[in-house]
């Protein structure tokens, strides 16, 4: 036995699993060989250290706080069920002829190529982020996370305002046909401050319904210009059991201010690191989490991403120390994305 | 030649130092069987119950991946949730103990370190320390806390240096006790592997703690 095979029988050795043999001559060549000898003891010691440390106490309510998200997640779960319950109802033949012709009848009067022109984009997409202002700080609007953002809110106040989904399309049928579900979903009262609240009707589920169907011209990422929001409004709450619609519609107008490119946001992170992530640290957690993932996507296909890391890591700032990890961090999980490495899969037990 | 022997744990051999259910790769009975049928079933309570038999060894393995209290909670806390959402799936091919092993881990490798989380842990720091519970182990013995809590913090220390593909099976080897089948379960890798890379563990952990060492024998032979 030579210092090779003790290192590949070491483990066995320690754990008495050498057949006898072996095991003689591996003490044989222990006793002859001071340099194995001491390796052999100091990885003993390192497992006895190892075995020393402290079992963790698992935090004081721990499992009550687990099962107020499950039950959180369960109401919320339950609310969509309902909705899709609700959606189906709207995509009857009774709802959706008569609401089909009013949404056409308001494409033409808000203009046919605004219809047009009217994106495909679910809420989800960071191109969505582009468009309105859900936060207060106007500095952080360019990506903002509807579906996070969804996570942080508390759920009694998604029963109380509805949920509004927003999906875009440039078809008014399919727009209604396909219907919200699955969209990442967005509280009524995150967006508070893009549409009034007189337009989100909060006046019951069917009201919000109604406006996640709603058309909205689309003002792309990077340009300036007037948010025009459009939908229908049926003759009252009754009026979808009734099968009519109502004839009016609500128009809602709010200026936009020009919201910087990716390409802006990258120059300026590696212009003033600090500064950049002072301004990210104030933005909520999910829209943090976004940001990072989208500007990261947006470094490597630029072939940046070095430069940025660099830029941050370089920086005085402690937080944009921090945001060079996350850079770094969430190029790696991209990375691993594309090839679903078998760490990231769920346990394959179906 | 004679080597004391280490206080629990495989090197005394596996299969006797840990109650395992398991044998030779055969599940002979899982102590969570019923609860998971209950849960099944839609009991209330039931899932409570595992999450509550279960949450020590998922906080602790987490403990020593994530190296902090409260990003281990985070962690431990998506792992529950996870669980909940895909455990119904599970269908006993394995302990459940070893399922839920997987969850966390999975959860633990998947781990992002974000900017927002380190804010979130920096709150979640801040109640703590109001609460006065602001020390991430607390030593059993208090006559040993001074050198307790420096011994740990680096053997801490030393375990966070590893990357978490030899931190992941060193821990659940060494200090949780898992077996190799099991760990290669887990891990989704082969039982091969998860002997050379606790063999690299142990050895780069060797290195790192080298000064310890010697302290550790004088410990051990009083």
């Amino acid at each position: 036995m030579n210092h090779s095979d003790v290192q590949d029988h070491m483990a066995d050795y320690l754990e008495g699993h050498l057949p006898l043999e072996k095991r003689a001559l591996f003490d044989a060549h222990l006793d002859d060989c001071s340099d194995c000898f001491g390796e052999i003891r100091e990885v003993q010691r390192t497992i006895t250290l190892l075995r020393s440390l402290p079992e963790p106490e698992v935090p004081y309510g721990f499992a009550e706080s687990v099962m107020g998200l499950v039950r959180e997640r369960e109401d919320r779960a339950s609310w969509i069920d309902s909705l899709r319950e609700a959606l189906k109802l709207l995509a009857s033949p009774r709802v959706l002829v008569p609401a089909s012709i009013a949404m056409i009848a308001l494409g033409i009067i808000g203009g046919t190529r605004q219809v047009q022109d009217a994106l495909l984009i679910s809420a989800s997409s960071p191109q969505f982020a582009g468009q309105t202002q859900p936060s207060e700080d106007s500095r952080l609007a360019g990506i903002p996370a509807p579906g996070a953002s969804f996570e942080r809110a508390p759920v009694n106040r998604v029963r109380r305002n509805p949920t509004l989904q927003i999906r875009f399309h440039s078809d008014p049928v399919l727009a209604n046909l396909l219907g919200p579900i699955g969209v990442p979903a967005y509280p009524v009262a995150e967006l508070a401050p893009v549409f009034s609240r007189q337009f989100l009707r909060n006046d019951g589920q069917l009201g919000a319904r109604w406006v996640a169907d709603g058309f909205i011209q689309g003002v792309s990422p990077g340009q300036a210009g007037v948010l025009r929001v459009a939908a229908p409004t049926l003759g009252g709450t009754q009026g979808m059991n009734a099968g009519r619609v109502g004839a009016g519609n609500s128009t809602q107008t709010l200026p936009l201010e020009k919201q910087p490119t990716p390409d802006e946001w990258l120059a300026r992170l590696r212009r003033s690191p600090g500064d950049f992530a002072s301004l990210l640290s104030n933005s909520s957690l999910a829209e943090q989490e976004l940001w990072i993932a989208n500007l990261t996507r947006h470094a490597i296909e630029r072939g940046e991403l070095n430069e940025v890391v660099a830029a941050l890591r370089e920086s005085s700032s402690n937080k944009a120390n921090l945001l060079a990890e996350d850079f770094a961090a969430g190029a790696r999980g991209s990375i691993a994305d594309g090839s679903r490495s078998e760490n990231s899969r769920m346990p394959a037990h179906d | 030649m004679g080597f004391e022997m280490v206080e629990r744990g495989p090197i005394v051999g596996v299969d006797a130092a840990r109650p395992s259910t398991r044998r030779r790769g055969v599940v002979v009975e899982d102590p969570d069987t019923d609860l998971i049928r209950r849960w099944k079933e839609g009991e209330d309570g039931a899932f409570e119950q595992l999450v509550r038999r279960h949450e020590q060894r998922v906080f602790g393995l987490l403990m020593r991946m994530m190296g902090s209290r409260e990003e281990a909670e985070d962690v431990a806390q998506d792992t529950f949730l996870s669980l909940h959402r895909h455990g119904r799936r599970f269908r006993g091919d394995s302990r459940f103990s070893t399922f839920v092993y997987r969850v966390a881990a999975n959860a633990a490798l998947n781990r992002r370190r974000t900017l927002g989380r380190s804010r979130a842990r920096i709150e979640k720091l801040a109640v703590r320390q109001a609460a006065g519970d602001d020390l991430p182990y607390s030593p059993r013995d208090p006559e040993d806390a001074t050198a307790g809590i420096e011994l740990t913090s680096h053997v801490r220390e030393a375990l966070q240096k590893l990357s978490p593909a030899l931190r992941m099976p060193v821990v659940l080897y060494d200090i949780e006790g898992l077996a190799y089948a099991e760990i290669a379960e887990v891990l989704s890798i082969a039982e091969g592997t998860v002997k050379s890379r606790i063999h690299r563990a142990r050895q780069a952990l060797r290195v790192e703690l080298k000064s310890l060492l010697g302290k550790s024998d004088e410990e051990s032979s009083l």
